[in-house]
Formats: C-alpha cells, structure tokens, sequence
C-alpha cells in the first residue's frame, strides 16, 4: 500500500522466516505436533481445541528469542521509528490467500511502548496464529495447520479521533460498500466491543443508501499514556453525533475506491482519521464466498466469544434473573400435586411443563454456555499476566468454591452417616429402598437431596432406578473416611495475591471483578446443570404419573414413549403406539483388538488404578463400588455424586473444563478426559490405571469375557 | 463402520507391507540382542518369515531360545516421528523351516526380496517361520492397540 502511494503509515516487516527462526530455536514444531495430534483433529471438540492452543501459545509466549535476532529487530525497528508507540499486526501468508479471509482472526496490538513490550507482542501475534478460532479456521480450509507461518507487519500508533472498517463491496450485495466507524481508536470496533455507526453506500453513485445507528455510543477506546489501551466512556457531545460527517464519509469512499484500483480487487480496509484526514492502517482482500460455507459451523462457537462488558451484563442476567425465575418455575412446579388432576388436565400440565422445559433448555444454551467463557477469558488473561509455567493453573484458583453438586454430595454423606448407625436404614438401602425408612432426620434430608438437588434427574427415563441409585450411593458413602472436598490450601491464596497485584498495573479492567466474574462462570458452569435438573424431573414426575395411569388402564406404555403420544393417550385420541425405539446396541463379542493405552488430556493430576465401571446408562451407577474407576461418555453434574467414591475419573467427552474434570479436582482424584472410544474400548471388570498427568489410561484385562 | 478388529489388523498389514525390515530380538543367558532384518509375512498376519546364516549369533540364539520380538516402524527420522510415527512390537516364536517345506516360505520371502535370492538360497542360510502371537502398535506417542493371535491374555506368559 506505501508502495503504492496510498496515506499508510511505513511498515516494516518480519517475515515468516524469522518465525521459522523463532520456532526451530525453541524447537517448538514438534511440541505443536504432540499437542494437535493427540487424536484425529476431526475428532477434537473446539473446548478442546481450545485447550490444546493455551499449551501451545503458552509454548509460544514461554520461548525466547534468539539474543542476535532480537537485536537485529529492536535495531531496526529503532532506526525506522525511533521511540515511537507501535502498532504490531499479524499478517499470515494464508491470510491473504485465495482460501479464506482471516480477517480479525490472528491478533493485533496498538500503542505498544518499550523494547520489551515490542518483543512480547511480536511473540503474542506469533502465537495467535495457534488461538483456537484460527486452528478451527484452517482445519477448515484444509489447510496444513503444521505448515502455518506467521509474519509481523510494524508500523508506527496512530492515535486517530475517528475509526473503522470499509468494505469496499458487501458480502450480500456486490453494488454497495460497508461503512462502520467507532469514535477513538478501532481496536474497540475490530474486537466486536464497542458497537458501530454503520452506512451501506451505493458504489455507483458514491452516496448514502442507509445508516445504522448503535443502540448507543457509551464505550470508547483510546490509546493509554503508558501504552497499551484505555477504556473510557464518551463525552455527552460525541454520544449524540455519528463518529462520521458526510464529507468524511465521501474521502473514505474514494480511498476504497483507489485501494481497490492498487490491489485490483474488493478490499476489507481498517482506516483511521488524524487531524481530519484518513490514514489506511490495514488491507485484506474480501473472500466472501468462501466466508459463507466456512461460517456455519464456526458461527456458533465464535459467538461464545464473549466480551468483558458482555459478560458482565450476562452475569447479571443470569444472577439476578434467569436462575431465580426457573427455580421459582421449579418450586411451582413440585408443590402441585399431581394427583387431583383429571386425565386430560395431567395432559395439559405434561405440555405446559414441555414447554417451560424447552424454554430452560434454550435459556442454557443462549445464555449459560456463553457465560461460560468467562472461565476461557480469565485463563487468556491471568497466562498473560503472570505467565506461569503451568497454562491452566488459572484453575487452581476457581476450584475450591461451594458448588451445588458438593453440597449435595455433602448431604449424600450425613444421610451416610445417619444410616451407618441403624441397621433398620441399612436394611433398606441394601435392598436398593429408601421410601419406607422411618427416619425423621434421614427422610429430611433425602426430601432435600431429591427437591433442592435433582438428584432424581440422574435416573430421568428408567422409572424406578432413582431411589436404587441413591440407596446404593449412600450405601457406598458409609465406607468413605472423609467426605470433605480438597480444601483450597495456602498456595491457592498466594496464587489469587499474586495476580491481583501484578494485574492491577496491566489490566484494563479491575482484576478482582474478573476474579470474581470467572469464579462464577466456573461455578455456574456445574450448577446450572443442576437447576435445570430440577425442571426436568419435575417434567418427569407428570410423565411418570401418566404412564402409570395408562398401564392401569391396561395400555401398553413403553418407558420411552414420547410426551406427546402420552399427552393424546390421556385425552383418548391415541390408543396404541407403534413401538419406535430400537434395541439397545449390545456389546460386541470380544475380538481380537485390544486396547492397551488410551490417550487423552490429563484434566485433573494423579495416578490411580482399579476396577473399571463402565457406565452407558445411569442406572449402571447403582452398581458403582468405592475404588472403582468410572469410565463414562459424558457426565453431568447431576450424577457427580459418586465422585468421592472413585479412584478415578475417564471420560470420552474432552477438554480440561468439563464437568468430569471440575469435579475431579474438587476431590483431587486423577481424571483423563477426551478418550476416544473409552466406552466400547474399557469394559467393566478391566483393571485400569489412570495417569492424569500424562491423560492416559492404561489397561491390563483380566481375560477375554470381561 | 468397520469394527476394531478389522481396522487394527489393517493397519497392522499396511504398516508391515511399507516395511522391508524389522529389528529381530533375541536373547542368551538373559541378555537381549538386536538385529536388523529383512522379513515376509503372511496375509493373515500369524506367521512371519526371516532368513540368516546358521553362524551368526542371532541363529545361535533362536536354536536355543525359541521365543522372539520383533519391532517394525516407519519412522523417517526427522522430529514429526513423534506424533506421526506408527509402531509395531511383535511377539511370537521362531521355528526352523526343514528342506520338505522350504519351498512355500522361500516364495514368501524372495516376493518381497528378490535381491536377496542368492543369500537365500545358499546352503548355509536358514529360513525361520515366525508363529505370531501378540502385535502391539503403538501410534500417536501413546496410543497402545493390542492384536492377539494366540488366546493367552498375557502378553509374557
């Protein structure tokens, strides 16, 4: 673009040579290796991928240069801009190819002051080529993710009043140009945090089609004195005035017109304005067709990527909110009692409890799953702050809290201890009952664990299993010595101390609320499962009613006959239903493979060995014995309850913040997670050794029917 | 979808087929010894066929201790071998072959080294027939699938 006589600032370029310098120096490719091809990359959930590139960019930031290659760099970036603030900006060979447009994909940094900051951000947009989003991207495109280079263009900070994006043709309509503008500097706009003025402008005429305000213009962003960037919030004057005035407007639109004409193609160009005049600071060429396909899988997980004021507005939501409404929903629910309804009133209140349901399922989603990225941005933000050596220590410091699922499991042990002094209550656990136990002080605190904990949502769709279920836990929580979860030791304090005063001087915003904002994120992340839990089986207890009516009334009722068939049998406008279900798969005969050693994450630290349970439905947990490892394909928080009694913790669902591995750390017990195929390959009865250091499980069978 | 047994014993062949050699294990009064071989195998992975003159210690060896391993790979020594080198350790035990069945083995073993027909065929040279009864494969680092020919759940029974 300088080249090209277009007003850009002067760049200077580290190419992806001195990338490849940067990496073999480190040996870091093969380290890259290891980390990816753990499993098939197809077969890696993007929490996964997600973990795997905090390894690796930790590897990145980890590394140093070689000392006659930073100099060379500080040399010349001393001679071409003296003490300039800079702006560092990524710019990957890919990124321009005709794959794909990477826009926004790989990272920037503005304002950046002082040698040493300049080599820490050279290294930071080094490693963003290995952030989760761009690995996603590419294995996407198909590219080779190992081949992937990386080069830095600098240039000097430019502070502009006035910032944004032009494209020079929309990616829904050839004939118009985008247009949107922030006040201060762009970073605010480029990382979706500060909403835009956006115009849709007529190329042919160069005017005005359409404008699109913000909801508001609050936040702006600007260049801090120290470096780096500040958040401030704007002037009464510059709330109500569109950051761009018609003339303003006319400049940047013949500028995307002759950035075009040098590039020979349509343009995704970040512009700024100085002193009343526009500054190019980046061009990419537009690859929208591609953009369409690649973004339907990605959409999703990219919008989980949430930003700091965005998360704090969902916590509030959710707080203050969503969670009190669907326990009020909840409580409602189970204080109806069930019985006095007619038939066709039992139908209605099966439907209306579907729906809320439904709703509560799609709250989860739209709201809950997103929230939890505020554990992700807290990890991104304590490895740049205190760089430790451990990438996911940042989790040392939310595991700890009270969660629902410890506090149940805490009652499951005073139920245990009430029960291991009477052998009446014994009796009866033994048999797999718990309703006829005369035991004021038990049956108080089983009336909590199923109300207040849905325990009874572990056992939804196999009638009867529930009380077997809890019976059988409480049974095995006799044997357990202490029951308390790992307490939060010193170092956890020293580690929480530690972050909050080195990040008081770096961090933009206040380092306690984020604390304090992730911890909830972890937190809510198990629990929310649990309230949940609680609509559900209250759902199930109107189906269960429903089904016992019919089968007294001689129907024949399959346990997995939807709500729907059931709701119109109630009202008399179904009378048999084609049996629909498949039977369940059964275990293949053992063959000729083996499996020796699995691989997965180590997602909590520790070695065990014991028997293998395998659990495929929930009803396997009342079979679940101390000692025992468990080996699941996904768990979820309403049937942590076993936790305490195992030895270890293997499930094929991966990533290192999963409800398995959250638990596990609560009770400090080894946990592999992402272990492909651990259901079908790790059969119960198999004696298996769990390495949560390395994530891998390693098998010795006893013999060929096992 | 094809079942673990088939994908593995696959893979197993598939790795065998790009290998022409393999690292022979042996071992004499408790000490193990290596050696580099060319070796055949049969399509249905139980048997194995190696050929070595009757002086060397590797010969030596197996007339006195019957049980081997072998180890084929197709590393290419460079760093990506960690992550995309596969590995096979096979376990079996080695028979000599007599003059009446010769024949059928030394077809085997010539059809993959043609160039080794002289050695082959030298009087002093003797072929072995490998009776598999374990394969391990090691893939990914730390991925560990085991393939049993022989009914014994222990690898060192």
């Amino acid at each position: 673009m300088h080249a090209g006589g277009l007003p850009v600032p002067p760049p200077i370029c580290i190419s992806t040579g001195v990338y490849d310098r940067y990496v073999d120096h480190n040996r870091l490719r093969e380290r890259i290796g290891l980390e990816l091809y753990r499993k098939n990359i197809e077969d890696m959930r993007w929490e996964e991928i997600w973990d795997a590139s905090l390894r690796i960019q930790h590897l990145f930031m980890q590394a140093t240069l070689p000392k006659q290659l930073e100099e060379e760099i500080l040399e010349a970036i001393r001679q071409v801009f003296g003490n300039q603030p800079l702006a560092i900006r990524s710019s990957a060979p890919e990124e321009d190819g005709a794959g794909g447009s990477f826009a926004g994909l790989h990272e920037s940094y503005v304002n950046v002051v002082g040698q040493q900051d300049i080599l820490k951000k050279i290294k930071k947009v080094w490693a963003s080529l290995w952030s989760d989003r761009a690995i996603l991207y590419r294995q996407e495109l198909r590219l080779e993710i190992l081949r992937s280079r990386m080069a830095v263009v600098i240039q000097p900070f430019v502070a502009g009043d006035v910032s944004g994006v032009l494209f020079t043709r929309s990616p829904f309509d050839e004939s118009q140009m985008v247009l949107e503008a922030v006040h201060g500097i762009n970073q605010g706009l480029v990382d979706g945090e500060v909403e835009p003025d956006r115009w849709l402008i007529d190329r042919k005429t160069g005017k005005v089609a359409k404008h699109t305000r913000p909801e508001q213009r609050d936040l702006v962003l600007l260049g801090g004195e120290a470096g780096g960037v500040r958040r401030s919030r704007l002037d009464q004057d510059r709330r109500n005035s569109p950051p761009l005035d018609t003339r303003a407007i006319e400049e940047l639109v013949q500028l995307g017109v002759e950035v075009e004409r040098v590039f020979g193609a349509g343009q995704d160009i970040e512009w700024t304005f100085v002193q009343g005049s526009p500054v190019l600071l980046q061009s990419r060429p537009i690859t929208a067709g591609r953009a369409g396909d690649a973004a339907d899988k990605r959409s999703w997980y990219l919008s989980l990527t949430r930003s700091y004021d965005n998360l704090l507005s969902l916590r509030e939501r959710i707080a203050c909110t969503l969670i009190p409404q669907m326990d009020d929903d909840a409580e409602h629910l189970s204080q109806l009692n069930l019985e006095e309804l007619s038939d066709a009133e039992l139908a209605l209140e099966i439907e209306r409890r579907f729906d809320l349901n439904e709703k509560w399922t799609s709250v989860y989603w739209s709201d809950f799953i997103p929230f939890a990225h505020g554990v992700r941005l807290f990890g991104e933000v304590y490895n740049e702050v205190v760089e430790p050596r451990d990438p996911f220590e940042f989790v040392s410091l939310l595991c700890g809290q009270k969660m629902l699922s410890t506090r149940r499991n805490e009652l499951l042990l005073r139920c245990a201890r009430i029960a291991a002094k009477s052998d009446h209550i014994l009796e009866h656990l033994k048999r797999g009952v718990i309703d006829g136990i005369e035991d004021s002080e038990f049956q108080a605190s089983i009336h909590s664990l199923r109300h207040h904990f849905s325990t009874d949502a572990a056992g939804i769709g196999v009638p009867g299993s529930v009380g077997e279920i809890i019976a059988a836990m409480i049974l095995q929580y006799t044997y357990l010595e202490n029951g308390s979860s790992r307490k939060p030791g010193n170092e956890r304090e020293a580690l929480e101390k530690a972050f909050l005063d080195k990040a008081r001087h770096t961090l933009s915003m206040e380092p306690a609320e984020l604390l304090s904002l992730a911890r909830e994120s972890y937190r809510l992340r198990d629990d929310d499962n649990i309230h949940l839990g609680r609509i559900g089986q209250e759902l199930e207890r109107a189906v269960r009613l429903a089904r016992q009516r019919l089968r007294a009334a001689g129907k024949s009722v399959g346990d997995t006959l939807p709500a729907a068939d059931l709701c119109r049998m109630l009202r008399g406008k179904l009378d048999v239903v084609e049996w629909r279900g498949g039977e369940p798969a059964t275990a293949q005969p053992p063959g000729r493979a083996r499996a020796r050693q699995l691989q997965g994450q180590p997602a909590s630290r520790g070695m065990a060995t014991g028997s293998a349970r395998v659990i495929t439905v929930p009803a396997d947990l009342s079979a679940f014995k101390k000692g025992e490892v468990l080996v699941i394909d996904s768990i979820d928080p309403t049937m942590t309850f076993f936790a305490p009694l195992a030895a270890a913790i293997v499930e094929r669902r991966g990533g290192m913040l999963i409800h398995g591995a959250i638990i596990a750390r609560e009770y400090g017990i080894p946990c592999v997670t992402g272990v492909v195929g651990a259901t079908e390959l790790i059969r119960t009865g198999d004696r298996i050794t769990v390495d949560g250091y390395l994530g891998i499980c390693t098998l010795q069978k006893k013999n060929y029917n096992s | 979808m094809k079942d673990t047994d088939t994908v593995l014993h696959e893979r197993i062949k598939a790795l065998l087929s790009s290998q022409p050699l393999a690292v022979l294990s042996t071992q004499r009064n408790g000490q193990p010894y290596s050696s580099l071989m060319a070796f055949a195998f049969t399509d249905d992975l139980r048997s194995l066929v190696v050929a070595t003159g009757a002086s060397t210690r590797k010969h030596q060896n197996i007339v006195m201790d019957s049980r081997v391993s072998l180890l084929v790979d197709n590393r290419s020594n460079r760093e990506e071998d960690f992550h995309a080198a596969a590995a096979v350790t096979i376990l079996g035990t080695a028979r000599r072959i007599d003059a009446g069945e010769r024949a059928v083995h030394e077809q085997l073993y010539l059809k993959r080294h043609p160039y080794l027909q002289q050695f082959c065929r030298s009087p002093t040279t003797n072929l072995f027939q490998i009776s598999v009864s374990h394969y391990i494969m090691v893939t990914r680092f730390q991925s560990v699938m085991e393939y049993h020919i022989a009914d014994d759940i222990d690898l060192f029974s």
